[in-house]
């Protein structure tokens, strides 16, 4: 229980710090609390331990479950797809084959490379 | 009749109790096909649509307590620190082919679309909303708002890349050649994000992890992005 609230109290605190970073520089404020996040934890300032088997790992198994209401919203905008849907889906099938393929082979070309300087 | 659905329907309770009841099926019925496709996600989606649209339940009355889950959307960011600091090693071990990967698919992803729009006549508000599409669910959501897309599509065009890469990677492999671990996951996860990394985990634990450090890194350099796409985008 005590670990439990130490999660959802350090959560909160991040939250808010983000908020108030985001007043000073214009930086969406809960990238800025993810990257503090992060910073904290490399830093040792926060061991893993606050996050683990807790309430996070609940969420980040189940992140999905959060985008549920946005995904059903979408039944109000499907009338702006009418007549425009086959275009979306063909650009999206064409962009996303050359992201894959691109994204891998540039991953590839520059490990070749970093074995020859080994 | 429509009163009685209504007088169900119209509290805080009902949108996040269906919601949670979708979800699980859809857990039950992905861990009983076993099929990536089918994921938890798309099941709980389609048959909370197919309820809505079907027994006419009022968009307003779900929403009344759907609109709280959506409220974690910060913290759901928030917590993406975790998986990127539990892969630092993997990261470290082959940083530069990774990141320049990841760069390099962000920047196919944003031209292309732009480049596919403009040559179908696609209209500007659509073609905004399809730019953050590669990315995780908050990330996109969060950076659709920047470059004032229809967060609605963003949504349906984020769905779609995480199933697509599930059907086209194997061609995809084999047309550019892609053989290595670490490029095969890197690949996977910069396109298609946590559906596409359910895949990946399915084809070996080194291109799930990588696949996994990639959503995030995808995310993160697609968000810093986007001063450069408010400049292509007058």
């Amino acid at each position: 229980m005590i670990k439990l609230s130490r999660e959802i109290i350090l959560i909160a605190l991040l939250l808010a710090a983000g908020i108030l970073i985001g007043k000073l520089i214009p930086f969406p404020s809960s990238l800025s609390s993810m990257i503090l996040l992060l910073l904290l934890l490399i830093t040792g300032v926060f061991k893993e331990e606050y996050f683990t088997g807790g309430i996070s790992d609940l969420i980040l198994k189940n992140l999905a479950f959060f985008f549920l209401p946005p995904a059903v919203k979408v039944i109000d905008s499907l009338g702006i797809l009418e007549g425009v849907w086959v275009k979306l889906v063909l650009i999206m099938l064409i962009s996303n084959v050359l992201v894959m393929g691109v994204t891998g082979m540039v991953v590839q070309l520059f490990l070749k490379t970093e074995k020859d300087h080994d | 009749m429509t009163e009685i659905l209504n007088l169900l329907t119209d509290n805080i309770f009902f949108g996040v109790i269906i919601t949670l009841a979708a979800y699980a099926a859809g857990k039950k019925i992905n861990a009983m096909t076993g099929i990536t496709v089918l994921n938890p996600f798309l099941i709980a989606m389609l048959s909370l649509m197919a309820l809505i649209l079907i027994v006419k339940i009022p968009l307003a009355n779900y929403m009344k307590g759907a609109s709280y889950l959506e409220q974690m959307l910060p913290v759901s960011i928030i917590l993406l620190a975790l998986p990127l600091y539990r892969q630092r090693a993997k990261l470290q071990s082959h940083k530069l082919p990774i990141l320049a990967g990841i760069t390099a698919g962000v920047l196919t992803s944003i031209v292309s679309t732009i480049v596919l729009c403009r040559l179908f006549n696609v209209d500007e508000l659509l073609l905004r909303s399809l730019i953050p599409r590669s990315i995780t669910t908050p990330l996109g959501l969060l950076m659709v708002k920047n470059i004032n897309g229809i967060s609605g599509i963003t949504m349906i065009a984020i769905i779609f890349n995480g199933v697509s890469g599930v059907i086209i990677y194997a061609p995809v492999y084999a047309l550019f050649r892609i053989h290595h671990p670490v490029a095969k996951g890197i690949a996977m996860g910069t396109t298609s994000h946590a559906i596409g990394t359910a895949k990946a985990l399915e084809l070996g634990e080194l291109i799930g992890a990588m696949s996994g450090l990639a959503i995030v890194l995808a995310g993160l350099i697609t968000v810093a992005a986007y001063p450069l796409i408010n400049l292509i985008l007058p």
